[in-house]
């Protein structure tokens, strides 16, 4: 249930890649279409406007062709409306050059006939927004009567016509633009669905197979459609990395437990029988006694195998901790201590050499427990009146190095390369002796490991054996 | 009877031969890895094969398949401290007799051996008969008619191996290699004297001689 909910929050939360995609396309579009009406709006406005001046001279001019002589001498040209053909709402006045207005369409306002200077101007009145020319012009009259050249009559026409027209236009233009393009919007907009759907389909396709990752087989195949998408090869290829890595590891483990249940049951197989097989018969009481010696000594080995398995498990474990710096040395002097009475006891010469202050990053039981167990092996495979050799010493300023070597029976070329893995022992029947649970060297290589430092092994049946360790010192 | 152990981990080993040696008085070798266990099995004749999994240099389902690829008919018991299913299915399947997880019971483990060495004889039931005599395999009891014979150790593992295979002339060699692990040699003469003194307890007190001696060839149970 909960898990479920989780997965709904997050499915609530999640961006879709589409929608975004689409948002960011239709917003681009969006702006570049407002810039692009924006501009081909200001240039109709700025090609009607010029067309729209143009109009209006000609208008003016036709407006001078209606002006005549006029019949009154004082005023000597007028205005005959009659032949003029002119939009009704357009509205003149013509001045002469005493300022007299000689004539001006019905009800012109004030404020569009009066005089100011040449050219044009925006005028509004009464909310209507209109285009004023005033212009000079000259009227020649009375040709008749004073020869070609006739009376030169100098006027100021003004002439305004409202505006209102061209926005209409304008906008009438734009709208039709704008339109195709809110059309051509909502296609790409549809087409980018459709075709990113299609591109993320290899998404989807990664998602289907990697939901199918499960425990056991650990198997994970990125589908081809993903392998052919040059962003998802990549993920696809780090994920089957990952997996397999993860498998290997889950492999290791499971060999790990089944391995630990083989010798567990063995030994305890050991216990079980010895017990059983003193009771098969009367003995005497000399039988009994060495019989229970006997399964002493297998319940020993029980103990030993579970101690040391729990060990392994203990350095497996990863502490986050730095320990504090220890003498390598000193703790190598210690574990000597111990078991010098076992090599006296085989006629083993233990030699020690060591340099002071070899300190590393290790805490102290790891140490004891590292340095004992590759004593012992040595002593182990060593026969009386040989020697094993200890040395604590410095490789290069930030390298301390311990080395145990022996002269014993060495190792086989076979054995060699799997000697660090857990349960393996070279020959059980012969290791049997020894107490080997085969699970020596690799608590060895995981304590080693744990500290950053490597663990190397050369040997050559019958000359001998030497384990290196390798740490950074502290 | 002989068997041979198969397993790596040496107490366990000697622990299970000394429990066959001491209980049903079987004649035990031990070997510890697949590659001994092979060139013992192709020289010795085995009536029981005691066969780990986990062993070194040739794993015993390779063992298995070897022998039975060989023509080998000795019957195996596999010891494994897996408990798969698909396993032991597998095994039984390559020619294995029957398994035992560890860690099992010895008494069990030898009652198993006598069963499947039983069976091996083609016999199914623990009490043998021929003519008069009844041997009980379980008990390790001997009856002529209703009386009990009492035999010594050695004797009666004499006539139980004469007993499973009645009417066949069995060889003092074959006798002894079934008898004595790989020290058969020194028992050479001593196995005479055993069966003279086998002979002497089954004619209770009669003239019949249960027990032939064919010169030169060997022993078999007489006909009755």
């Amino acid at each position: 249930m909960a898990i479920a909910l989780r997965a709904n929050d997050w499915s609530m939360k999640a961006r879709s890649l589409t929608r975004q995609t689409a948002t960011i396309v239709l917003t681009a579009q969006m702006l570049c279409a407002l810039a692009l009406s924006g501009l081909a709006v200001l240039h109709e406005g700025h090609t009607r406007l010029r067309a729209f001046d143009v109009r209006l001279q000609g208008r003016s001019d036709s407006l001078l062709g209606a002006i005549q002589d006029a019949e009154d001498p004082a005023a000597t040209v007028r205005i005959d409306p009659t032949e003029l053909s002119l939009p009704d709402e357009d509205i003149f006045a013509v001045y002469n050059q005493g300022g007299t207005i000689l004539g001006s369409s019905l009800n012109a306002p004030a404020r569009l006939i009066l005089r100011s200077k040449d050219g044009f101007r925006d005028v509004q009145v009464e909310g209507v927004h209109y285009r004023v020319l005033q212009r000079e012009a000259l009227r020649v009259i009375d040709r008749a009567e004073f020869g070609n050249d006739g009376l030169k009559r100098p006027i100021t026409i003004l002439y305004a016509s409202p505006k209102t027209h061209i926005w209409h236009q304008i906008f009438e233009a734009a709208s039709y633009s704008l339109l195709a393009i809110f059309l051509a919007a909502a296609l790409t907009v549809s087409c980018v669905v459709f075709f990113l759907r299609r591109a993320l389909q290899p998404l989807s396709d990664l998602a289907v197979a990697a939901s199918q990752l499960s425990l056991p087989s650990l198997m994970f195949e990125p589908p081809p459609s993903v392998l052919q998408v040059r962003e998802l090869r990549p993920l696809a290829e780090v994920l089957s990395d990952a997996v397999m890595r993860l498998r290997e590891a889950f492999e290791k483990e499971h060999r790990f437990v089944g391995d630990a249940a083989h010798e567990l049951k063995t030994s305890i197989a050991v216990v079980r029988s010895s017990v059983q097989l003193l009771m098969l018969k009367r003995r005497t009481p000399d039988e009994y006694s060495a019989g229970l010696e006997r399964v002493l000594e297998d319940n020993i080995r029980v103990e030993s195998l579970a101690a040391q398995m729990l060990q392994l498990a203990r350095t497996e474990e990863s502490s986050t901790e730095s320990p504090a710096p220890l003498d390598l040395g000193e703790a190598a002097k210690e574990v000597l201590r111990h078991l010098e009475p076992l090599a006296k006891d085989q006629s083993l010469e233990l030699q020690f050499d060591c340099l002071p202050e070899m300190l590393v990053r290790l805490p102290e039981d790891r140490a004891r427990a590292l340095i004992s167990n590759l004593l012992l092996n040595a002593i182990q495979h060593s026969r009386p009146g040989m020697s094993v050799v200890i040395c604590v010493r410095r490789q290069s300023s930030r390298c301390v190095v311990l080395e145990v070597a022996d002269s014993g029976s060495g190792i086989g070329p076979d054995a060699l390369p799997h000697i660090f893995e857990r349960f393996y022992r070279e020959d059980r029947s012969r290791s049997r002796d020894t107490g080997g649970t085969g699970l020596g060297l690799a608590i060895c290589k995981s304590i080693v490991e744990a500290a950053g430092g490597t663990i190397t092994i050369t040997s050559q049946v019958d000359v001998g054996t030497t384990v290196i360790v390798v740490f950074s010192a502290a | 009877m002989r068997v041979l152990i198969v397993e790596d981990e040496v107490r366990l080993a000697d622990n299970i031969a000394d429990g066959l040696r001491d209980g049903p008085g079987y004649a035990v070798d031990v070997a510890y890895n697949g590659e001994d266990a092979l060139h013992l099995c192709r020289t010795v004749g085995y009536d029981l094969l005691l066969l780990d999994l986990m062993i070194p240099k040739l794993n015993g389902e390779e063992v298995v398949r070897q022998l039975r690829g060989g023509r080998n008919a000795t019957p195996i018991l596999i010891l494994t401290a897996m408990s798969e299913t698909k396993k032991t299915i597998n095994l039984l399947d390559i020619g294995a007799d029957d398994y035992m997880t560890k860690p099992f019971d010895l008494g069990e483990l030898i009652a198993r051996s006598r069963a499947l060495i039983r069976r091996g004889k083609g016999t199914g039931e623990p009490l043998l008969r021929y003519g008069n005599l009844s041997v009980h395999t379980g008990e390790q009891t001997v009856r002529h008619g209703t009386t009990r014979v009492e035999l010594s150790p050695t004797e009666y593992r004499i006539l139980e191996y004469l007993m499973f295979r009645p009417k066949a002339i069995v060889s003092k060699r074959e006798l002894l290699e079934h008898l004595y692990d790989f020290t058969w040699e020194h028992h050479s003469n001593v196995i005479e004297a055993h069966i003279s003194n086998l002979r002497k307890k089954l004619r209770m007190g009669t003239d019949l001689d249960m027990l032939e001696t064919l010169r030169g060839r060997g022993y078999r149970l007489a006909s009755q």
